[in-house]
């Protein structure tokens, strides 16, 4: 939690109010919070937003997302193999072993699928074996620990083109847990929008459009606080709304649509 | 080994309402901007008005606004031109103002700049950073006259070209007397500056940041190269808040500007005046080079 106490200290500065900040064990923590009024602010991605907004709806909102110097206000789903194995494109890995991340996962599991199915590939029925690791760095540690030939996860600050700054790959090997060059990106899909803060429209205007002012100056007034949380220099916060989510909402309802089609599916088969 | 990763998701949770920002004695009973027009220009006086006298003025949309979001009454008022809306925050008649660069000099001690109008073309004011292999003569951008500099080659060219070269000249760097070298990537840079093919490189800070994997722990990979400067580009406008205003005011009066082009575009395209796509927050330090001297 290091990493948050200058930023923490930042907003109870600025508010007046405590401040605190909690760190969930899954998708699930934060969405379940923010659905229920547990707290007032989460950040969370694109898909885990689109789950708050299927149960409530305009109750809660975007207040703000990243964007890096470029402008660019996205990230990468990434495919990851062992630099030593045979797969070079995605389509070498029909039959082999794959790991999503977590069902609410907006670039580990949600996001990829659709690219997938846009790309003519079934994720259900094209690999051999298909699971979840439960998060991004867990399920990278599956693919360092054998237990897949492939998993997806997220690649940012940057693009394929520029290359990235982060990443579950990057993160892992900066914390010299894995060597960057034992591991090879077979596949990106994207950009998916950045991760954003995510306000209940429940609490006050005032409230909502002082913590959006504050957090936009957090780079530029407090940058040590921004830095610290992870951040990349010259990336930023900017405004984001509702629309900019829109198609992620369409993604998330096509996957529970397609999940319940092939509950039904097999239910008839047994 | 079993490690158990907590995903990055963070929640904030908090007394936060209902909202009481400060004290009573810090509640202001208006909130006054004062912003140049073409419409005040070649005038003496200067205009003030609020939601509910603004008549028909095109100003309207842009007051009703912020009226609907400040429970504060909120004056506005319309100037000739910078100088006119610097002198009303200098004598305490208003609480922000829209300034030029130039104007903010008289009023540099008593007020700060917030935010500026993001251009059209979509890339802010963003640091730059100018390096050199350590060891090297070079002190400082001043000693690139003559010399060739590495530049990204790259779209978009107003991050790696103009952007660039702006902020070369702001640090003193005699632009016009130095070359400039396209490369394809900051590594090819790095390697040029490396092997001398070039005196010093020049991208933007996220390139930067990327190439030498600052986010580590302990970065090694720049340690062979040395800043000579790393600055951002000096606004040439802003709107600035009296340093006496409670900070609530402006971070919300940041926030509401910043979301103008999506919830009142009429409102935002007459304060923007055609000149950028939307607002975003600036440093306290926008109008100067960080060098010593001011624009």
């Amino acid at each position: 939690m290091a990493r948050w106490e200058l930023f923490t200290s930042y907003l109870e500065e600025v508010t007046g109010k405590p401040v605190k900040v909690y760190q969930s064990t899954d998708y699930n923590g934060t969405i379940q919070a923010m659905a229920s009024g547990q707290i007032d602010i989460g950040s969370m991605g694109a898909g885990a937003y689109a789950n708050v907004h299927a149960q409530i709806g305009d109750l809660a909102e975007p207040l703000f997302t990243r964007r890096d110097s470029a402008d660019r206000r996205g990230y990468y789903s990434s495919i990851v193999v062992q630099r030593d194995s045979a797969y070079q494109s995605i389509e070498d890995l029909e039959g082999a072993r794959l790991a999503f991340v977590d069902f609410n996962s907006t670039s580990g599991y949600i996001y990829p699928r659709w690219a997938m199915r846009q790309g003519g590939i079934n994720p259900d029925t094209f690999f051999g074996k298909v699971g979840i690791g439960g998060g991004h760095l867990q399920t990278t540690m599956a693919l360092a620990n054998g237990q897949y030939d492939a998993v997806v996860t997220l690649a940012n600050g940057g693009d394929p083109e520029v290359g990235f700054a982060s990443g579950s790959l990057r993160r892992l090997a900066r914390r010299d847990i894995i060597n960057l060059d034992d591991y090879r990106e077979i596949w990106y899909a994207g950009p998916l929008p950045n991760s954003s803060y995510i306000v209940r429209t429940d609490r006050s205007q005032e409230f909502r459009d002082l913590i959006r002012g504050a957090m936009l100056a957090l780079p530029y007034d407090r940058p040590e606080a921004f830095l610290a949380t992870g951040r990349l220099p010259g990336t930023s916060y900017t405004v984001a709304d509702r629309s900019s989510y829109q198609d992620l909402f369409d993604m998330r309802d096509e996957e529970i649509k397609e999940h319940r089609r092939r509950m039904m599916q097999a239910q008839r088969n047994d | 080994m079993m490690v158990r990763w907590l995903p990055w998701i963070a929640a904030l949770a908090g007394a936060f309402a209902p909202l009481g920002f400060a004290e009573a004695g810090d509640r202001v009973t208006s909130l006054r901007l004062a912003v140049a027009t073409p419409e005040a220009e070649g005038t003496k006086e200067t205009s003030c008005m609020t939601a509910s006298d603004v008549g028909g003025h095109r100003s309207k949309d842009y007051i009703s606004h912020l009226q609907s979001r400040f429970q504060n009454p909120i004056v506005l008022c319309l100037t000739k031109d910078h100088y006119a809306s610097a002198a009303l925050l200098a004598a305490g008649e208003v609480d922000f103002a829209w300034v030029s660069a130039e104007a903010f000099g008289p009023i540099k001690s008593k007020s700060r700049p917030i935010m500026a109008l993001r251009p059209h073309d979509g890339v802010g004011r963003v640091e730059a950073v100018v390096f050199a292999k350590t060891g090297a003569a070079l002190q400082s951008v001043t000693d690139l006259a003559e010399q060739k500099v590495g530049i990204l080659g790259q779209p978009p060219l107003s991050l790696n070209y103009q952007l660039v070269k702006v902020v070369l000249s702001q640090q003193g760097g005699a632009v016009e007397k130095m070359s400039f070298k396209a490369f394809e990537s900051t590594p090819q840079i790095a390697e040029a500056v490396r092997s001398g093919e070039v005196a010093a490189g020049a991208i933007e800070v996220t390139a930067w940041a990327r190439y030498c994997h600052l986010l580590d722990p302990a970065p090694t990979r720049c340690n062979d190269l040395s800043v000579l400067a790393r600055a951002y580009p000096v606004a040439e406008e802003a709107m600035v808040v009296a340093d006496k205003l409670p900070h609530e005011y402006h971070y919300r009066m940041l926030s509401v500007h910043s979301m103008m082009h999506f919830e009142a575009p009429l409102a935002f395209e007459w304060i923007s005046g055609g000149k950028g796509k939307e607002f975003e927050p600036t440093e306290a330090g926008a109008f100067f080079t960080g060098t010593g001297k001011e624009h």
